[in-house]
């Protein structure tokens, strides 16, 4: 078999046993790899209605059929769960060399259920002279209770004494099951959104070490290498030059201008301070170096410094992202470079997606100053729009569940429903995952995007932003063809997601779906057309849907904060602008339209059946785990 | 020859890449009459030397394949002309909005 292993390393940590499960070619072709091919496989090993941080919620790590060939950003993973924080699919991607060691000594997949009755580092070790056997470790992993993210990496290859294992670990936040705590591999490369760290620590799992030798090969190796060198040219021209040299967080200064940034818990869409946070201020004041993950040309990554007395947050630099400055700058109303840097690498050590936890304090500052909470609430922090020191100290507290962060950890839905007295209007979350840095206002297709995402407020799955920053719409209004732009750019994102290419590669492509789908075919030696790439897309956004629909999703999930709904923006070019809930819904409509769903979001039975969704290949009920079928248990 | 018939003076706002080779956030520039696209990027090619390669193509015809104008923060241009009046702001920016 060619890209493909055909099997998946099952590994249960109850009763420290694993075996391998064969994943079918149909299964294969059909999700593809990456996010497809793990909704397919959580769809499979996920029991219905299960408690996300209950022992029976499979982790899945998912490679792709492109990982392995060295073709420009394909060294990536995904990471799939049922979401401690929304209840409903959580998928993220994360990147770098931990997903050519997966694909070395997992097969196709990495899915791990059950929980460890201490706490525990899972070591898989290929063999080197037999590639297709593992030795799979349960080892204790007391030493490594409370370390941070980075500090874990670099003691578990200490502790095994080769630095060519790759790790992926949690920081003190997914021990603390946060709700929104991250997964986090090479350095500080993140699987951010949903909670998967949280999961991870429920399972009493600590860190995940992979070292393997099988070899990755490819059907037609020649010709995937000609189109690799042609394509990572193209990746050096100017459709990925921005990510080349400032990386995302150029868009600080640009959404301030368009009035698509938020701040201040999204009571605005300009910050008048955003010129000391965008990102060619930090690319001139506070560049350290920049970087990539593995087998990329562009290297979008920018490392930052801190000019702090007390830099101890990320130690020789921080990852900095346009999620992440939003989410702790603007959001927060934090103007200071330094602290929105150090708040970043505190996220990053503590294991916190940057996002949910900007979100989730940019609320109970909104609270603090609504004096819905005090200070006796918060251990005497002044938690004000502004306060850069409060923001370190409550992001400390939340990510160690300590005082006022016991609360904010469960995320800003589950807080203001605690707190209650209308704060719910300014949780900014979708399905209880925090909004990401575009204003739904002033991006009227994104706003459908938001609200619909099987995921929760996500901006990645559907690109529906990639519509309001064009001609082809008028970002400020709504129309009937934004349901089918959206349903079309989640299709996209679906296949892009699953093959895997990094999204900053997507305008290298002259024709996205032909180009993927030669390459599918070079590397699989299966026969893969455009038409039928664009099928898988559909095919995977729908049963994304399905796990949901199982999940008790409804159709009054599918909506906006309050918030979005109510008021209309002060600031900026788009002030007065709103969106009212009949033109959310009128969106929502011409979505599930051009689905061919039914009017209350459900998928119809005839529908199931033309995407292959129907019958037992997918797997409704849970496996069984058995004893080892090969391979060594110690 | 009145002013509003010799050249429209527009402000041009540079973001990312384009902002960081021209070395400021705005310039200024008198675009002659009719002050459409193709004379917009030959006037700021000759003001702000850097962007050219940068943004704007090396024949001064357009913009390079990924970047975007934007009339007045509100809006894009992809490929399509425009006429440009007198006090109007034009964006330079990437056309890739992602993050």
């Amino acid at each position: 078999m060619y890209g493909y292993h055909g099997k998946a390393l099952v590994v249960d940590l109850t009763n420290c046993t694993y075996r391998w499960d064969a994943i079918g070619s149909d299964a294969l072709r059909n999700f593809i790899g990456g996010i497809g091919l793990g909704t397919c496989l959580l769809y499979r090993y996920c029991p219905p209605g299960v408690d996300p941080l209950g022992a029976g919620n499979p982790l899945l790590f998912v490679g792709s059929p492109l990982v392995g060939t060295r073709l420009t950003t394909s060294s990536k993973f995904a990471v799939l769960t049922k979401s401690p924080l929304t209840g409903f699919i959580a998928d993220s991607l994360s990147s770098s060399h931990l997903a050519t060691e997966l694909k070395r000594c997992c097969g196709d997949a990495l899915v791990i259920v059950g929980r460890a009755n201490r706490p525990t580092l899972l070591r898989v070790d290929g063999d080197a002279l037999e590639p297709d056997q593992v030795a799979v470790r349960f080892e204790d992993a007391a030493c490594l209770v409370g370390l941070g993210a980075a500090a874990k990496e670099e003691t578990v290859k200490e502790r095994l004494g080769d630095r060519r294992y790759r790790v992926a670990c949690i920081g003190p936040a997914g021990e603390a099951q946060v709700k929104f705590a991250s997964i986090s591999n090479d350095g500080g490369r993140q699987a951010g959104r949903g909670g998967l760290g949280a999961v991870m620590g429920s399972k009493n799992l600590l860190a995940v070490a992979l070292r393997g030798y099988r070899p990755v090969e490819v059907a037609e190796p020649e010709a995937v290498r000609s189109y690799g060198r042609d394509l990572s040219r193209r990746s050096l021209g100017p459709a990925t030059e921005k990510y080349r040299n400032l990386g995302t967080m150029a868009n600080v200064a640009v959404f301030n201008r368009l009035g698509t940034l938020p701040t201040r818990n999204f009571r605005e869409s300009t910050f008048d301070e955003a010129e000391k946070v965008s990102g060619e201020e930090l690319h001139r004041s506070h560049l350290h170096r920049n970087t990539g993950c593995a087998n990329c040309t562009i290297g979008c990554q920018r490392i930052l410094v801190s000019h702090h007395k007390d830099q101890k947050e990320g130690g020789d630099g921080v990852r900095m992202e346009y999620e992440s400055l939003f989410a702790l700058g603007p959001l927060c109303g934090v103007s200071d470079a330094d602290v929105v840097i150090r708040a970043a690498g505190l996220c990053d050590d503590l294991g916190m997606d940057t996002i949910s936890a900007g979100a989730t304090v940019a609320w109970a500052m909104e609270c603090f100053e609504r004096g819905l909470l005090t200070a006796a609430d918060t251990g005497g922090v002044e938690l004000r729009f502004g306060n850069g020191e409060a923001l370190l100290q409550v992001l400390e507290y939340m990510g160690k569940r300590r005082g006022i962060g016991n609360l904010l950890a469960e995320g800003s839905r589950a807080a203001s429903a605690v707190v209650g007295r209308g704060s719910e209007v300014w949780a900014m979350q979708v399905k209880g995952l925090e909004m990401p840095g575009y204003e739904p206002r002033s991006l009227k297709t994104m706003a459908l995007g938001l609200a619909i995402t099987p995921r929760g407020a996500c901006h990645n799955r559907s690109s529906a932003y990639e519509a309001d920053f064009s001609d082809r719409v008028d970002r400020l209004s709504v129309d009937e063809n934004r349901g089918y732009i959206t349903a079309v750019n989640e299709d996209f994102e679906a296949v892009l997601d699953s093959l895997i290419w990094c999204k900053f590669l997507r305008k290298a492509f002259h024709d996205f779906y032909e180009e993927s789908a030669q390459v599918y075919t070079l590397v699989t030696g299966w026969e893969m057309t455009a038409g039928q790439l664009r099928r898988c897309g559909e095919r995977i956004s729908n049963l994304k849907k399905l796990f949901n629909i199982r999940e008790g999703w409804s159709r009054a999930d599918d909506t906006l904060p309050p918030r979005s709904l109510e008021e209309s923006l002060p600031t900026g070019v788009a002030s007065g602008v709103g969106l009212t809930r009949e033109e959310l819904d009128f969106m929502i409509a011409s979505y599930y339209h051009a689905r061919g769903w039914t009017e209350d979001g459900l998928i119809p039975k005839g529908k199931l059946e033309a995407l292959g969704l129907e019958g037992p290949s997918l797997g409704n009920k849970p496996l069984p785990m058995g004893k080892p079928a090969s391979g060594r248990v110690e | 020859m009145t002013r509003a018939m010799a050249a429209a003076r527009v402000t041009v706002e540079l973001f990312g890449t384009p902002r960081i080779h021209a070395g400021a956030g705005a310039v200024e520039l008198a675009v002659p009459h009719p002050a459409n696209r193709r004379r917009l990027v030959a006037v700021l090619a000759r003001q702000c030397p850097a962007l050219v390669g940068h943004g704007l193509k090396n024949d001064l015809t357009d913009l390079e394949d990924g970047y975007v104008f934007n009339l007045n923060g509100l809006k894009f241009v992809g490929e399509g002309d425009f006429t440009l009046a007198d006090g109007d702001s034009v964006l330079l920016l990437s056309g890739q909005a992602g993050g």
